[in-house]
C-alpha cells in the first residue's frame, strides 16, 4: 500500500486554495459531530466527500488507503464500545464473561461514521495539497511560520513514518528477516522500531538545523516563494462553509435535530 | 549464469517508467558495474535483484529461479544487498550483534555464525569496534557495518548500492582489497556507482543504463576508452586515463598499474 500523502494532479480540487480545502474538511467534520441522526455522517460522506474525490481523480489512491486506515479504527471502536459502554443493558451476544451490548454498538457505529467523515475530509486535503503550498497559504493568512510548520508536520507524520518503515522493513528482509506470521512480526518489532525511532529523531534534529541555517527563525518579514492563488468565489465559499459549521455548532448546543 | 533479466519493465504508481525493457545476463564470478546518470533506473534495477521491487512486466531469474515466486527473505540467501543508507538497518546494541543479525536470520549454526561474523568484522576493519554501538560510528563506519552485515551472510551474489559514497580514501582502499578477495572466492559482485576510478580498478564489465534502458554493455577498458558517449553514462574518465592522453599516448590506460607498465615500456624503449 502506498502511504505517501500527496497524489500529483491538476484537477479543480488540486487547484483550490489549501485553506478552502481545510475549511471544507473542518466544516464536514463539525457537521458530522453536531447532529445525532445515524444516517447523517454517511450522507455527508456520499454527498460532500465522494464527489470531491471523484473530481480530484484520486479515487484509486483515496479509497484503498482510506479503508485501510478507517476499518481498523471502526472495528476497535465497535469492540470497545460494544463490550464496555457504560449503562448498556440490551445484550446482543456473549463471548465468555464479555457481553456485546446494543447501546454500545449504536454509539460505536455513530462514532465510527463520524470518524469516517473526519478522516475522509482531511485525507482528501492531504491527497490533493502539496505540503509546501499548504504552509505558504497559511503563512500568507498571517499565521506564524512555526505554528504552520507544526500543523504541517503533524499532518504528514503518518505517511512519512509509513514510508520510512517500509524502507527499513525492506532493509531487514534483505538480511533474511522473515516478517510473515505472528511470530515473524513480533521478531521484526525491534529491528524495525530501533531504526524507525532513531532515524525519525535524527531527522528532526537535522531538519531543524537545515531550516535555521536557511533563516526559518528570522524575525524579519518574509516574502513568499510561491503565491497561492485565491479568488473571491473561494473566499465566499469559505465564508459560507464557516457559517454552516457555526450553525451546526449552535444547533447542537440548542439541541436541534438531536 | 547467476542472474538473468529479461525485458524488465518497472513503472512506479505515479506513472514514471524507471526501467523500459532491460535485458541482462550476469555469469558467476563476474564483477559488473552499473553506471549511468541520476534517474537512469540503476537503483530500481538493483532492487529487483533482491525482490524489493517487482516487475511491471518481464522476468528476473536468480540462480535459475524466478524471483517473482520468492520473498525478499528467501532471495537474501542468494543475494546480499548493501543499501546506500546504512541507517535504515542499524538496530542492534553492538556492531558484532548487528553483523551477526543476517546469519542468525538465515539459520546458520552457531559456529559458522561466529566465524562469519568475525571474518566480516576483520575484512571491513571493524574488529576493534565489535563492542561499540553502531550509531556511535561515523557515517563511513556505519556504511562498513552495513557491508559487514551483508558479507556475514555469505551469499554468492553481492550487490552494492553506491558503496564509495561518504567513504574516505582509507575506507575505499579497504573496500577495494575486500572486493578483490571476494572475487578470488568466486563471488559475483554488482555495484551501482558513479565513481569512475572505482570502476576502473575493480570491475571487468560495465553496464551503462540511461532512460531505463541498457545503452551499452562491455569491458570496462572499452567504456573508459570512449566506446560510449560520456554524456550518456554521465562519467568523467579516470585521472590516470586523462594523464595518459595528456602525455600523448595513442591507446588509453585505465588503471594505475597499467600506467606504470606503460611508463616502464616507454622507459625501456627510450634506453
Amino acid at each position: 500500500m502506498d502511504m505517501s500523502s500527496h497524489a500529483v494532479g491538476d484537477s479543480p480540487v488540486h487547484r483550490l486554495n489549501p485553506l478552502t480545502k481545510l475549511v471544507f474538511a473542518v466544516t464536514v467534520t463539525v457537521s458530522a459531530f453536531a447532529f445525532t441522526m445515524i444516517w447523517w455522517p454517511p450522507l455527508l460522506f456520499c454527498v460532500a466527500i465522494v464527489p470531491m474525490v471523484i473530481v480530484s481523480g484520486t479515487q484509486r489512491k483515496f479509497f484503498p488507503t482510506f479503508l485501510a486506515l478507517w476499518v481498523p479504527v471502526a472495528l476497535t471502536v465497535c469492540l470497545m464500545q460494544g463490550f464496555f459502554y457504560p449503562g448498556a443493558h440490551r445484550v446482543v451476544a456473549g463471548i465468555g464473561p464479555l457481553e456485546l451490548k446494543y447501546e454500545g454498538l449504536v454509539f460505536a457505529t455513530q462514532t465510527a461514521l463520524r470518524v469516517m467523515v473526519l478522516m475522509g475530509g482531511f485525507f482528501l486535503l492531504l491527497l490533493t495539497t502539496r505540503p509546501g503550498t499548504m504552509m505558504s497559504a497559511m503563512t500568507q493568512r498571517g499565521m506564524s511560520p512555526k505554528t504552520v510548520y507544526v500543523v504541517s508536520a503533524a499532518l504528514q507524520i503518518a505517511p512519512a513514518l509509513a514510508g520510512r518503515a517500509q524502507g527499513i522493513m525492506h532493509a531487514q528482509q534483505a538480511r533474511g528477516l522473515s516478517v510473515t506470521g505472528l511470530r515473524g512480526r513480533v521478531r521484526a518489532l525491534v529491528p524495525m522500531a530501533g531504526p524507525l525511532i532513531l532515524g525519525a529523531l535524527t531527522d528532526v534534529g537535522d531538519r531543524a538545523v537545515a531550516m535555521e541555517t536557511r533563516g526559518f527563525g528570522t524575525t524579519r518579514h518574509c516574502t513568499y516563494l510561491t503565491e497561492v492563488p485565491d479568488s473571491t468565489a473561494q473566499r465566499a465559499a469559505r465564508a459560507a462553509m464557516e457559517l454552516c459549521a457555526l450553525t451546526a455548532v449552535v444547533a447542537n448546543v440548542l439541541g436541534v435535530l438531536r | 549464469m547467476v542472474l538473468h533479466i529479461d525485458s524488465l519493465v518497472h513503472r512506479y504508481p505515479n506513472g514514471m517508467t524507471a526501467l523500459a525493457g532491460v535485458s541482462l545476463t550476469v555469469k558467476a564470478g563476474e564483477r559488473v558495474a552499473v553506471v549511468g546518470p541520476n534517474g537512469a533506473g540503476k537503483s530500481t534495477l538493483a532492487r529487483h535483484l533482491i525482490g524489493i521491487a517487482r516487475p511491471t512486466s518481464g522476468r528476473v531469474e536468480v540462480n535459475g529461479r524466478d524471483a517473482a515466486g520468492l520473498g525478499i527473505a528467501d532471495l537474501a540467501r542468494s543475494v546480499g544487498f548493501v543499501f546506500q543508507n546504512p541507517d535504515a538497518q542499524l538496530h542492534a546494541a553492538t556492531v558484532a550483534k548487528e553483523v551477526g543479525f543476517g546469519p542468525r536470520n538465515l539459520g546458520f549454526p552457531a559456529d559458522r555464525r561466529t566465524a562469519l561474523t568475525e571474518w566480516a568484522l576483520r575484512v571491513t576493519g571493524l574488529t576493534g569496534e565489535a563492542d561499540s554501538h553502531p550509531r556511535h560510528l561515523s557515517f563511513g563506519g556505519r556504511k562498513r557495518v552495513a557491508l559487514a552485515s551483508v558479507l556475514a551472510m555469505d551469499t554468492p551474489i553481492i550487490v552494492l548500492d553506491e558503496p564509495t559514497t561518504g567513504q574516505d580514501h582509507r575506507s575505499v582502499t579497504l573496500l577495494e582489497e575486500l572486493l578483490r578477495g571476494l572475487h578470488s572466492q568466486g563471488k559475483t559482485i554488482i555495484a551501482i556507482t558513479h565513481d569512475t576510478d572505482f570502476c576502473a580498478e575493480n570491475f571487468d564489465r560495465v553496464v551503462v543504463l540511461a532512460e531505463g534502458r541498457v545503452q551499452w554493455d562491455g569491458p570496462v577498458e572499452h567504456w573508459l576508452e570512449g566506446a560510449v558517449d560520456p554524456p550518456v553514462s554521465a562519467f568523467e574518465q579516470p585521472q590516470i586515463t586523462r594523464l595518459g592522453q595528456r602525455l600523448g599516448w595513442p591507446t588509453p590506460v585505465v588503471t594505475v598499474d597499467g600506467f606504470l607498465d606503460r611508463l616502464t615500456d616507454h622507459a625501456s624503449s627510450a634506453d
